[in-house]
């Protein structure tokens, strides 16, 4: 019963190491996973009795999993992945930015990126420029071939591949990322395909209705200027 | 001078900067596993205050191959990862060495003469 009870203090306390752990890359985190079980294994072995309160010294004493966590990370310069204002603007360029601006605003991203200390080298390249750049480069290779251009190619380049990058990086910086900012980036999301959803129906129904609205709004322009 | 957070901070720096070089000086006479310099460490007054985080030491030790390892049977048990010193481990161990005796000496002396002229 009470050997029980302390299985279950260790399989709770080894969960929460895991979580802590998760920014570690993973043959670091599985080494010194491995590592502490081997240590709990062989100390608990090694008491007189199982009961729970030994066991909870036990664990006292291999030390809270946030602090091994952070000394790990310290130990092996692996950026703690704090988010703030530049890792936010960072995904939102790169996952929204992209249809409202294309170029430009994946590639302020990944400048943001860049500068930003929550990823580390690795993750910058792989999660960050390198689909953005197979992307380009695929697509310069079948227009190439292909002899033509296509617009499945060109919307997979500009905005698909920012979208990858982003939600890769993001999905690493994982639950640091609190739920408010998801909630806004969700919204940020729908609303930038209702809109791009209704600027490509306006393209649909035909150059007419958007050369009266260009007309339209030029015809607003002097209203102002004549009398400042 | 310095507030006493910032003193104690001061103390867990210098320990923690030190731990590895204890690590490295537990495998001077020969290989061990990670329990095993745990315990040795533990021992020493308020070196060791998470033993978990010793792992994370060990793996940075291995990554700068001041240390090697290998998995050797164990008499109950799964098998054991072993740490030995390297080559470069012993070097760095020795450089530390002497450079720490210079430094607590010297620390030593001016401690030991303040107290005397207050005295």
């Amino acid at each position: 019963m009470t050997t029980a009870n302390s299985d279950r203090l260790v399989a709770t306390y080894r969960r929460q190491l895991v979580q802590e752990l998760s920014s570690l890359p993973r043959g670091d985190r599985e080494e010194i996973l491995g590592d502490i079980d081997a240590h709990i294994r062989e100390r608990r072995a090694a008491l007189p009795t199982q009961d729970e309160a030994s066991v909870h010294n036990l664990l006292d004493a291999v030390g809270a999993p946030a602090d091994i966590a952070a000394d790990a990370r310290e130990r092996l310069g692996v950026p703690d992945g704090h988010v703030g204002a530049l890792e936010i603007t960072a995904l939102l360029l790169l996952i929204v930015g992209a249809p409202v601006m294309p170029l430009v605003a994946p590639l302020g991203g990944l400048v943001c990126v860049g500068f930003s200390r929550a990823w580390s080298l690795r993750d910058k390249l792989i999660r960050g420029a390198a689909p953005i750049a197979v992307a380009a480069l695929l697509s310069v290779v079948y227009t190439a071939f292909a002899g033509l251009i296509s617009g499945y190619v060109i919307v997979a380049a500009l905005i698909l591949s920012p979208l990858v990058s982003g939600v890769l990086l993001w999905q690493r910086l994982g639950r640091r990322v609190s739920g408010g900012v998801v909630a806004v980036v969700a919204v940020a999301i729908v609303a930038v395909s209702i809109f791009t959803l209704l600027a490509l129906g306006g393209i649909a129904a035909g150059s007419i209705s958007s050369q009266t609205s260009a007309v339209s709004s030029s015809a607003h322009i002097p209203v102002r200027s004549p009398t400042s | 001078m310095v507030d006493a957070s910032d003193r104690n901070q001061l103390i867990a720096q210098m320990r923690r900067g030190a731990l590895g070089y204890c690590v490295l000086a537990q495998l001077e006479s020969g290989e061990r596993y990670g329990l095993e310099i745990v315990k040795a460490l533990a021992g020493e007054d308020g070196m060791v205050t998470s033993e978990g985080t010793m792992y994370p030491l060990l793996s940075r030790l291995r990554r700068d191959r001041l240390v090697a390892t290998t998995w050797e049977e164990s008499p109950s048990g799964p098998p054991r990862r072993y740490y030995r010193l390297t080559a470069v481990g012993a070097t760095a161990l020795s450089e530390f060495r002497t450079e720490w005796r210079r430094f607590s000496q010297a620390v030593d002396r001016i401690m030991a003469g303040a107290a005397n002229d207050h005295c």
